[in-house]
């Protein structure tokens, strides 16, 4: 904790090359956080670049009272939420407007087409959760962190987060049952 | 069913974008210049919460000021307007009796 401090000190006093190491720590972290929150990879780097712009310009208010992780991960979550809403706001008055996304930029160049099908499935499964278990859900099985530092990230008892993620995950598999359902028939 | 986990794996974004550390520099630079110290705000925000105060007041006063001049205007009109009508009346009084019973 002390040696977090100290990074976050220096990153207060203006240290790029204490900023630049804690980038390049945490940047593949927050990036897979906020495309699995977002589901567009594009919307993700630009929410990634907006979370350190926001480290960097705030770190004088970590007290080093949670790790420097789970601070991080609070603000990346709290963008992500944020534009995920934004977004929402924005498609009520656009409806006439149609989507087009290229979910080609999203995907592997190995992914087949079942692949490809089975990942708009999840997609929108997971944009229809509600807001406590995606975070849940995401920060769960995408990064894989513990329970214990989840709650921390999302301010709310270990038991709220295991029946979040228990929920998330139930309404996902029913969701991609269709998908099976539909590949058989 | 795919199994669930086996895919999320694969759906984890494993690339990184090292230009974006020169842009979130830049970004945060021009944040940090951007922005008013935490003070002087405060001291602007109460000076406007004065102003706005302040401004309620007087448009307060104004409007009791404006009251009771157009009831004093009024009130003195209505008085010329007696004052004509009954003018010799309200003389009648001072003249002497004498005057009156000639």
């Amino acid at each position: 904790m002390e040696q977090e401090l100290e990074i976050a000190r220096r990153i207060a006093s203006n240290d790029k090359v204490a900023f630049r190491e804690l980038f390049d720590k945490y940047q593949s972290e927050v990036l897979k956080l906020c495309y699995a929150m977002i589901r567009d990879k594009d919307d993700a780097e630009d929410i990634t670049q907006e979370v350190f712009v926001e480290v960097f310009c705030s770190i004088g208010s970590y007290k080093g009272k949670s790790k420097l992780s789970t601070w991080i991960y609070r603000i990346a979550v709290n963008k992500s939420i944020n534009f995920i809403r934004k977004q929402k706001i924005r498609r009520l008055f656009a409806t006439k407007e149609k989507r087009t996304t290229d979910n080609s930029t999203n995907v592997g160049s190995d992914w087949t087409l079942r692949d490809r099908q089975y990942k708009e499935y999840l997609d929108k499964a997971l944009s229809n959760l509600p807001e406590k278990q995606r975070t849940a859900f995401v920060l769960y099985m995408y990064e894989e962190l513990p329970q214990k530092e989840i709650a921390a990230i999302m301010n709310c008892s270990i038991s709220v987060v295991e029946v979040s993620i228990h929920r998330a995950r139930k309404s996902i598999e029913k969701y991609i049952q269709s998908f099976d359902k539909e590949l058989l028939t | 069913m795919k199994n669930l986990e086996d895919f999320i794996a694969k759906d984890r974004v494993q690339t990184t974008n090292k230009d974006m550390f020169e842009t979130i520099c830049a970004l945060a630079e021009k944040r940090k210049r951007e922005n008013t110290p935490k003070g002087l705000s405060v001291v602007v925000a109460v000076l406007c919460c004065i102003v706005v105060t302040l401004s309620v007041f007087n448009v307060f006063a104004t409007y009791d000021k404006t009251t009771a001049q157009t009831a004093l205007q009024q009130e003195s009109e209505e008085f010329q307007v007696f004052a004509q009508d009954n003018y010799f009346d309200i003389l009648s009084d001072y003249y002497p009796e004498e005057l009156i019973q000639e």
